[in-house]
């Protein structure tokens, strides 16, 4: 009995040791706090490590949770780099203070509209706003024009939105941006009338492929990953894309920076430029993510969406999305 | 000296309320106000209130049930329904929701939202009240029925009185579990205080709104405890006088017995097979499913380790928190019991938030080590500890301890030779129940864990939220596979003969 | 008069141990122990009179009203009989009145002051008792609460089983005698399970020896300490020796205590004759005393009115006796061995 006790005592101390050791690595690695698709740097990394030779780890985690744990440890971040799905991670870090400046030569490499005036961080990837319908229960005909329409009384009942996910505070922003507080709160009560409101943009998808509700708005990539992956909840779907520089037609950039507090900047500059290159964004396009690259000499080939050059979206820059202002008009509305 | 460990055990656990407070503070009173009165708060609260009310009653009348059908009555296979009862335990609400969500939408829904968590946690009435059923003398229950009183009499005045504080310490738990639920309820559309915490967090990205809406859930479980303590009284349940003991009369079902087993089955179906089958469709019909073994075998070692280390963690930390409650009864030590409980009613985001703010300014080199992610899990999941542990050492006669001393051990002496051999078996109760809640925990994990831990619970979601369903189901299948055991150390514990 | 409960060929086992084999009884008013040592099925009985063990065969009959019949038994809460187990198993979340009360049919259970008043005084408890809970009470209280919350709901036979065996001795007796009076005064018959001959005898009416699952023999204490129908049955009540012996004239035999005169007549042959402790005289061994078997004194167990001494007779056998405290042997001392009055024979198979 006793030796089993002994026995059972030093396995788990084996494992334990190892488990601990790794945080106590003393080779540099450069941190990243990924909240991206983990399955896209799962690609990235190992190409950024094979050309640099620096030791890439990451952190993952959503949008909300690693932009506040960055918040909450300030200066004594371990992070080097930070990554998100949308802007207003981003931003919110920014606002603490916790970006520093990125070479022009790295920012050079992405349109301006993608990437804030600060220079502080840069945009390399984008989803774009779609409507996704049932084939089963509305024509592509019947579709609006603007995604404004959808706060008319003739879509009563007919359409479901996430509006608690950063991606439909990213929409917000772009009408508040391009149309003004009065429309945009006239738009949020209207639809909220008019929706049902789901947590989460796959349960959006779902919902509308089964017909619980005719019309969802979603970022493009969800249906198009769906169809790629099983066809589950898209098989009695398709998507809308609205173009004409309507608000609807917003593209959502996803950010890139480098903490003040890293030890390698060096570094982490170098990943950054990695990932707005050619080389990191071709990665991005043929990878499963089916988001848009940003940098303009490559471009996402793919049958489930529309072609980057063809969404003609609405001029908005990202430093001008006031989420604060967002936030609160969501929450008279009641959305939050 | 054991209060100076119980009294930093409670300061630990109190350390998230704190910083709750604190950042709280930083909103004025009329903001504070201003938020807090608006309708989507009272719809908030509404549904948060209705789902408490409704899925602790549930799970309570489901595991009292299941507890009474398998312990007093002549149903076929009984052995195999308690394992059967207790097996939903191994399946984590979230995965619960995403097997039902791809069956139906109708769970979308207050019903759904409770069926749902109903069929998650009720094992945490049952498990407690099969094992009070079988500790119950059964001679009480005889003089009952030699008095005239029916089957069901019996049970609602003599049986139900004489387990209800075990059944109370289950239902204490679920109302604690449905106060912090996220991921279930997210799936379901079930907006209640957590999932809109969590949104706060999405949306605004700062601190006040979401820690204001934390101080309500701790007002909730405040007052969950004062339900329960109030319920629970002061007057004695145990077992007057030596006792019998033996076997009780089983009830026969007779032509109920059908219904009975329709009724089981129905519970093992919609708890089990339909997440599972689930699960399983979405392996076969995934073009992302490819089994990465080294990835799922890596990720299943960690989730294993942390998972015992936070049960052993976690029920250590219990065991001078209930010694002091249970044998130096006094409001101090009642306090410092009760005060483990307001940390696992917030949300797994609040509390790692908590401990990176305090860690990183204090102990900066245990920042992002195990140590601290060990912290984190004690104070989620310490009031499962404890309640495991305190049923067990309620049972032990101090009368044995007084008869250790007087063989000459020493108060540590008594501890180890006497008392801890007999709750052995509710200290194992006790980790097995923290690992599992610890195997399925994702937040706390990704804030708190060492750079490069991958959980089973971590890629399910990874996979999950990216729509590579087929790649995230070997993951939640290990998830369940893995927790079979600590499940089955639950139900067999609950059953074993403890006089 | 139809009898309180009867008892008929009843057979019970669990698998395929047999543990009643054919039990008759007859019970018509007052207190009928079954007495035996452990382990002979007296509690079977009771469980299956009562209704928590399903009988295999027989019949059981309770104030005219056939409760088991074969395999068919009524569940046992509408046979209306009063249950007082071991430790009383008082309900320790109700307060005594509740406790005593709790039988009582719903109308009027719900106005049930008096007859809780009444119960407690029936079994001699005060009437303050009955706002304690059952923690509060000592043991003996609590036996004689499980008693009153039997009888309350006016049973016409209450099942005791082993209900004084958790007492201590000074309190097992007043409690014990404390029941039979309230039995008497509510006019009810009981069935007593003990193992203790002394509770058996002192309280019972009618005595039922049960030995592997057989009943050895039915009747009054007296007939059954003096007459005992079984050599069993001798040796389990009062420490009968049982010597092997030879009946030379009908009214005498003879064996190593010599010629000893028989309580009723029988053919000559061999026997084995039962002696009881008390009915042994032992004096000192002296030369000039020549009457009695030689023995040695064995072993002694003293307990301030009397002592027993067990001697092993030179002849090899050993016997018990009782003695007086005043003379007293010590181990190991010759003494001389004879007997008062006359002994029960049985046949010596």
């Amino acid at each position: 009995m006793k030796t089993l006790r002994t026995a059972v005592g030093l396995t788990a101390l084996s494992l334990l040791v190892p488990a601990l050791a790794a945080c106590g690595d003393d080779e540099p690695t450069l941190v990243i706090y990924n909240a991206q698709h983990e399955q896209l740097l799962d690609e990235l990394a190992p190409a950024f490590e094979k050309e640099t030779g620096i030791k890439v780890e990451l952190r993952n985690g959503s949008d909300l949770e690693l932009s506040n744990q960055l918040v909450q440890e300030g200066d004594a971040s371990k992070a080097d780099v930070f990554l998100t799905e949308n802007s207003p991670a981003m931003s919110q870090v920014e606002a603490a203070g916790l970006f520093d400046e990125l070479p022009s030569d790295v920012l050079d490499q992405i349109p301006a509209n993608y990437r804030p005036t600060s220079g502080l961080w840069t945009g390399f990837v984008a989803r774009s706003t779609v409507l996704v319908y049932n084939t089963d229960d509305v024509e592509e005909s019947e579709l609006p024009a603007s995604i404004l329409d959808l706060a008319d009384s003739a879509w009563d009942g007919r359409i479901c939105f996430s509006p608690t996910g950063a991606d439909f505070q990213a929409i917000v922003a772009g009408i508040l941006e391009l149309e003004g507080e009065d429309a945009t709160l006239d738009w949020l009560e209207g639809i909220k009338a008019n929706g049902t409101t789901y947590d989460g943009n796959n349960v959006v998808l779902e919902s509308v492929n089964s017909g619980n509700c005719e019309v969802g708005i979603v970022y493009h990539y969800y249906w198009a990953r769906d169809r790629a992956e099983s066809g589950d909840v898209s098989d009695h779907s398709a998507q809308y894309y609205f173009g004409n520089q309507d608000p609807g037609a917003f593209l959502s950039v996803s950010g890139a920076g480098v903490l003040a507090s890293s030890d390698m900047k060096k570094e982490a500059e170098e990943f950054v430029d990695f990932l707005v290159s050619e080389k990191g964004q071709q990665i991005i396009a043929d990878s499963y993510a089916l988001e848009y690259p940003l940098n303009p000499a490559v471009s996402l080939d793919d049958d489930g969406v529309k072609p980057f050059d063809e969404l003609q979206p609405p001029q908005v820059n990202v430093s001008d999305l006031d989420s604060q202002a967002v936030v609160d008009l969501m929450t008279e509305v009641g959305f939050l | 000296m054991l209060l100076v460990v119980g009294l930093a055990v409670a300061t630990l656990t109190l350390v998230p309320l704190g910083y709750v407070i604190a950042t709280t503070a930083d909103l004025g009173r009329q903001e504070a106000v201003d938020f807090l009165w608006r309708p989507r708060i009272g719809e908030l609260l509404w549904n948060t209130v209705r789902l408490l009310i409704a899925g602790v009653a549930a799970s309570t009348v489901l595991g009292v049930a299941g507890a009474w059908v398998v312990e007093r009555t002549d149903v076929p296979g009984r052995g195999w329904w308690h394992g059967v009862l207790c097996a939903p335990l191994a399946v984590p609400a979230f995965v619960n929701g995403y097997g039902w969500i791809s069956t139906t939408h109708a769970v979308q829904s207050f019903p759904g939202a409770v069926m749902v968590v109903t069929l998650s946690y009720y094992p945490l009435v049952y498990l407690p009240t099969v094992a009070a059923l079988r500790r119950l003398d059964p001679a009480v229950e005889e003089v009952a029925t030699s008095l005239g009183r029916s089957g069901w009499s019996v049970f609602t005045r003599v049986t139900l009185p004489a387990v209800s504080p075990a059944v109370l310490g289950g239902a204490l738990l679920v109302g604690l579990h449905l106060l912090a639920e996220y991921g279930a309820l997210q799936l379901l559309n079930y907006p209640t205080l957590t999932t809109a915490i969590l949104q706060q967090y999405a949306t605004v990205f700062n601190g006040p709104e979401a820690t204001l809406l934390a101080l309500v859930l701790v007002t909730f479980c405040l007052l969950l405890l004062g339900i329960e303590a109030l319920l629970r009284g002061h007057r004695r349940r145990a077992r007057v006088g030596s006792g019998a003991g033996g076997q009780p009369v089983r009830i026969r079902l007779g032509r109920y017995q059908l219904p009975v087993l329709a009724a089981l089955t129905a519970v093992a179906c919609w708890a089990l097979v339909v997440p599972i089958g689930a699960l399983l469709r979405w392996l076969i019909r995934g073009t992302s499913t490819h089994v990465d073994l080294a990835e799922l075998f890596d990720a299943a070692g960690t989730t294993l380790l942390l998972a015992l280390l936070g049960g052993l963690t976690a029920t250590v930390v219990a065991v001078p928190v209930v010694w002091l409650a249970v044998r130096h009864r006094g409001l101090l030590t009642t306090a410092i019991e009760r005060s483990v409980y307001t940390a696992s009613a917030m949300p797994g985001i609040v509390i790692a938030l908590a401990l990176v703010t305090v860690s990183i300014r204090t102990f900066p080199s245990l920042y992002q080590t195990v140590v601290v992610l060990l912290v984190g899990y004690t104070i989620l999941f310490l009031p499962r500890a404890v309640v495991s542990v305190r049923s067990t050492f309620e049972l032990v006669p101090p009368g044995l301890e007084e008869v250790a001393r007087n063989l000459g051990c020493g108060g540590l002496g008594v501890a180890r030779r006497v008392t801890l051999p007999l709750v052995l078996p509710g200290l194992a109760a006790a980790t097995a129940l923290v690992s599992l809640a610890v195997a399925t925990e994702l937040t706390a994990t990704l804030l708190l864990a060492p750079l490069g831990t991958d959980t089973l619970a971590t890629q399910f979601w990874s996979d999950a939220s990216a729509i590579e369903y087929g790649a995230a189901a070997p993951y939640a299948l290990a998830l369940i596979l893995l927790s079979i055991p600590s499940t089955w150390i639950l139900g067999s514990l609950s059953v074993r003969n403890s006089k | 008069m139809t009898a309180a409960l009867e008892i008929r060929g009843l057979e019970a086992g669990y698998g395929r141990t047999s543990v009643l084999r054919g039990l008759d009884l007859v019970v018509t008013e007052g207190v009928t122990a079954i007495l035996g040592p452990s382990g002979c099925g007296k509690t079977t009985l009771l469980r299956s009179v009562a209704g928590f063990v399903s009988p295999t065969a027989g019949t059981v009959t309770v104030a005219g009203t056939e409760v088991v019949t074969g395999r068919r038994s009524m569940p046992a809460r509408l046979r209306g009989l009063g249950y007082v187990p071991q430790d009383g198993a008082l309900f320790p979340h109700l307060d005594v009145a509740r406790n005593i009360a709790f039988g009582l049919p719903r109308g009027e259970r719900s106005d049930s002051g008096a007859r809780v008043a009444e119960m407690l005084e029936l079994v001699e408890l005060p009437a303050e008792m009955a706002g304690r809970y059952p923690h509060e009470l000592s043991g003996g209280q609590q036996q004689r609460v499980a008693l009153a919350r039997a009888l309350a709901p006016r049973p016409k036979v209450v099942l005791l089983d082993e209900p004084f065996s958790s007492l201590d001795a000074s309190l097992r007796e007043d409690t014990g005698r404390a029941v039979v009076r309230a039995l008497n005064a509510a006019g009810a018959a009981a069935l007593l399970v003990t193992h203790d001959q002394g509770e058996a005898l002192s309280l019972a009416d009618q005595v039922a020896v049960m030995m592997a699952g057989s009943f050895l023999q039915v009747a009054s204490p007296t007939d059954i300490y003096l007459t005992p129908a079984d050599p069993r049955v001798a040796s389990f009540l009062g420490h009968a020796s049982l010597v092997d012996g030879e009946v030379i004239n009908h009214t005498e035999a003879r064996c190593a205590l010599g010629l000893l005169p028989l309580r009723a007549a029988r053919e000559p042959g061999a026997v084995r004759l039962a002696v009881r402790a008390e009915q042994i005289q032992i004096r000192p061994d002296s030369a000039s005393d020549a009457d009695g078997a030689p023995a040695e004194v064995v072993d002694i167990s003293f307990y301030g009115h009397d002592a027993t001494v067990r001697v092993r007779l030179d002849s090899g056998e050993e016997l018990a006796a009782r003695t007086p405290a005043t003379s007293v042997p010590a181990p190991g001392d010759r003494v001389r061995v004879g007997v008062v009055g006359d002994v029960v024979a049985f046949s010596a198979t």
